[in-house]
């Protein structure tokens, strides 16, 4: 393991390629990142990087024409990662997403071939690089379901990015349930072909900070994006996260929908940026922000936010936040459910309300529904 | 007030070249210099002979503006030139008493002069007087020159001034509350600018328990071009009093820039009920810069109503902060953005007491590349428990040069408060005109009923003088917006 001395970024990154012994292309691409990183806030030098690949455990399975596999092995396989890879920067990947571009010691790429029904399933666990990257390739019609699972024993920083192909139906269920001291960013893009069909379920936990940034970019025409994020914050956790999504293509459609359930000291903080721009006539858009507030001290704040620059849409956002009904815990005490128990029924409902709607594959849901379940005993406990 | 004087002195007056010399643009006195300068402060505050106090304030303030950068979150305001601001212009008939000590604003409608008043008089404000007001003032440039308050009105004990007597004759009432605890200097830079040059608008105190029983309201009227309008309101209403203040803004469109930072403050006092409703129809080279903003006290109602249909460059955002239990806010607005215009507009609330409530409307319609946004604040402090709070803010967007955006802030720190949001974005549909065309309605007509229903939650809360010029200068602004 090298620690590298407080250096620029750009010969930080020169020298993290250099310890991968890196193509030239992939160089060049993450200094892309920095040259966008600097432009937007200056140059800066990074002090405290750790060099190193760490150890994390990466558990797979996949069934039909799925393949999880580490970056090395990936791009000897093919052209397909590096013609993707290789594209330029759009200019709306967050902060974080570059930086983590910029630095990443590991990376993984789960890619899905085009025919028949596929699934995927990865297991991220132990001590993680402070910088790393997941690829997501869909090619054009395929179909499949992707659920990835983050139990990281340590803080890191990831840049996820998912492209998903013409006529592509994908689903990615992202499940945080990192260690308690652990401190995450993740910056994230996604970005949708025609016709595309996404579905995104985020599932925030455990870990004691997480931020993330995410963007989705509908540039295909007809895509339609529905993307959930859930979080249960308690204690003191913080989870930040940014979310863009813009509509650069006709019909387009898209639904979010963040739901949250705070209680004890935890703050948490959903910054949604709906964008409909010029070209994205007949956009059909709707960004939903519902928060349950429990006992303690929480902190939540909420900046939907929508922008629309043409007159052919239909736009729409809503935002609901308030402590857990009355009428709902008599309707269970009733029958009787004592008191703690029916505010955890009530808690669970409301978070896998969402998973239900989201339509995703069951075994998705169910795995998600179960770490729910845990969690929600736990939020009461000690009352 | 008709279409044709709105159409002259509003924003859909053609741009002209201001009429030349002083006595064209009925000056009586003005600061000789451009710009905004701690010289023409001291000049203002030696033209007014005020008190030392008062003086003191404006160079404090002063000091904040020269400090505080532009805001850069909002429109662009980088054309906005403080050093060609006419910052003093005092209207010609302001009577002025011994020692040059200027009076205050004339309580005859006679005294007033014959080029000021065939102005006011085309836009009504002596009509609406005699017809449906306790009390109206008319404020040209910097100063007010016309003030009247009902003989029963004021035999309750209420006060109706304009702001420069008010120093005068109430030194202690404005001394405490004038620009100290709801927007003190260092709130923003134009609520310090605001603080430097100050001049004009109006003093309102209603003893407690006292109703007044019909609106009290002002004009403001900008003429002198290049011209910046700095007028401050003061309203107290005290425990168990009720009024309801009007005013309503215009300017002609002449070639150079105008500015306009007011500063309104409302002190609502237990158990009492307030609502503020202002129409703004400045010509769409006005940058119209403002901070509002009402302290509630327990069991208090505030209301907030406007209409921004005017200037170019709008930042208003009227605020409620809710100390008092049980003290409920009520802000409703329409925002108008045409070609050139940039409205952003919104509401802030602030819920720091327990079982406050709020309820938040805005409808803004954008069309030929104006940009409506909505920028909103709402925030429950920790441990305000039993807080109620709902927004709504719809936008009709009729083509793709327009721009609607929404941007509401939820920052809620106590574990028992319900907060509701609703926004949506879209255009008059051809289905809804169809519908209407089919029952026998022309297009046009179609149009204006659609547009009338998506505001009528704020029209309906006008004086009818005000929604009927609302609706009809909506009307104008929405021919040939189907499809």
């Amino acid at each position: 393991m090298a620690k590298l001395a407080k250096l620029t970024l750009e010969k930080q990154s020169r020298a993290v390629s250099a310890f991968l012994h890196e193509p030239d292309w992939l160089l060049q691409k993450r200094l892309e990142a920095v040259a966008l990183l600097e432009r937007r806030r200056g140059r800066a030098e990074v002090s405290g990087f750790k060099m190193d690949r760490g150890s994390m455990i990466v558990k797979t399975e996949c069934e039909g024409n799925a393949f999880v596999l580490p970056i090395g092995q990936a791009l000897k396989k093919g052209n397909a990662l590096r013609e993707q890879i290789e594209k330029p920067f759009t200019g709306n990947e967050p902060d974080s997403y570059l930086l983590s571009f910029a630095l990443f010691t590991d990376a993984n790429v789960v890619a899905i071939g085009a025919e028949g029904r596929s699934r995927a399933s990865v297991e991220l666990s132990g001590k993680p690089p402070e910088y790393f990257a997941t690829f997501f390739l869909f090619a054009d019609r395929s179909d499949s379901s992707v659920f990835v699972e983050k139990r990281l024993a340590a803080s890191a920083n990831e840049c996820l990015c998912a492209i998903v192909g013409n006529d592509a139906r994908a689903q990615i269920c992202l499940l945080q349930q990192n260690g308690k001291t652990s401190r995450n960013e993740t910056g994230t893009v996604a970005s949708l072909g025609k016709k595309t069909r996404l579905k995104i379920l985020e599932s925030n936990l455990g870990g004691k900070e997480h931020c993330g940034q995410t963007v989705i970019l509908q540039n295909g025409r007809g895509s339609r994006c529905e993307n959930y994020e859930i979080c249960m914050a308690k204690g003191a956790q913080k989870f930040r996260k940014d979310m863009k999504h813009l509509h650069n293509a006709s019909e387009t459609y898209s639904r979010s929908v963040f739901k949250c359930a705070s209680s004890g000291k935890s703050r948490v903080n959903m910054d949604g940026n709906v964008i409909v721009g010029r070209e994205a006539r007949g956009a059909d858009t709707h960004f939903l922000v519902k928060g349950l507030l429990l006992q303690g001290k929480p902190v939540l704040r909420a900046v939907p936010r929508l922008s629309v620059q043409n007159s052919d849409v239909a736009a729409g956002h809503g935002t609901a936040i308030a402590p857990i009904d009355e009428d709902e815990l008599f309707y269970l005490r009733s029958r009787g459910i004592d008191e703690n128990e029916s505010r955890r029924l009530v808690l669970q409902g409301f978070l896998t309300d969402a998973l239900v709607k989201s339509g995703m594959d069951d075994w998705i849901l169910e795995g998600v529904a179960r770490e729910i379940e845990k969690d929600a005993r736990g939020a009461f406990a000690g009352e | 007030m008709d279409g044709k004087v709105l159409k002259e002195y509003g924003r859909d007056a053609a741009l002209r070249k201001a009429p030349s010399g002083d006595a064209m643009l009925n000056v009586g006195y003005r600061t000789r210099e451009h710009g905004l300068t701690r010289k023409l402060v001291e000049e203002i505050s030696d033209v007014k002979n005020e008190p030392d106090w008062m003086r003191a304030h404006r160079l404090k303030s002063f000091a904040i503006f020269e400090k505080k950068p532009l805001p850069t979150w909002g429109p662009d305001l980088s054309r906005l030139d403080f050093s060609a601001i006419t910052g003093f212009v005092r209207p010609k008939g302001k009577a002025v008493g011994k020692e040059g000590e200027v009076g205050g604003a004339q309580n005859r409608w006679e005294d007033v002069p014959d080029e000021i008043k065939s102005t006011f008089e085309r836009l009504g404000i002596p009509e609406a007087e005699r017809k449906f007001l306790a009390g109206a003032g008319a404020q040209y440039d910097s100063e007010v020159l016309y003030k009247s308050l009902r003989k029963n009105v004021s035999e309750l004990g209420v006060i109706y001034a304009d702001m420069d007597s008010a120093v005068r004759e109430y030194p202690e009432i404005v001394r405490k509350y004038f620009m100290t605890k709801c927007v003190p200097p260092s709130d923003n830079k134009f609520s310090a600018l605001h603080g430097a040059f100050w001049s004009g608008g109006s003093f309102v105190h209603v003893p407690a328990g006292v109703k007044v029983p019909q609106p009290l309201q002002i004009y403001f009227m900008m003429n002198y071009p290049g011209f910046g309008q700095f007028e401050h309101t003061l309203i107290i209403a005290e425990e168990g009093a009720q009024v309801q203040y009007v005013e309503g803004c215009s300017a002609p469109h002449y070639t150079r820039d105008s500015m306009h930072a007011a500063v309104v403050e409302i002190f609502a006092g237990r158990s009492s009920r307030v609502r503020y409703t202002s129409i703004q129809n400045w010509s769409r080279n006005v940058y119209n810069l403002n901070t509002k903003r009402a302290i509630v006290q327990s069991d208090a109602v505030m209301e907030w109503v406007g209409g921004t249909l005017g200037s170019g460059v709008t930042m208003l955002y009227p605020c409620s902060v809710l100390v008092g239990k049980g003290a409920r806010a009520e802000h409703l607005s329409i925002s108008l953005a045409g070609e050139g215009q940039v409205k952003d507009t919104g509401a802030k609330v602030f819920h720091m007491a327990p079982n406050t409530s709020s309820k938040i409307v805005s409808k803004s319609i954008c069309r030929r590349g104006g940009v409506a946004r909505y920028r909103g604040m709402l925030k429950v402090g920790a441990g305000c428990a039993g807080v109620k709070s709902s927004v709504r803010c719809d936008s009709i967007i009729s083509d793709s040069k327009s721009r609607a955006e929404t941007i509401p802030v939820m920052d809620v720190q106590s574990n028992d408060a319900a907060i509701g949001h609703e926004a949506s974005v879209g255009r008059i549909s051809e289905e809804q005109v169809f519908y209407l065309q089919s029952r026998g309605i022309d297009a046009d007509e179609a149009v204006a009923m659609i547009v009338r229903g998506f505001i009528e939650p704020i029209v309906r809360e006008l004086p009818l003088e005000y929604a009927v010029e609302m609706n009809r200068l909506i009307e104008m602004e929405m021919e040939g917006s189907v499809g």
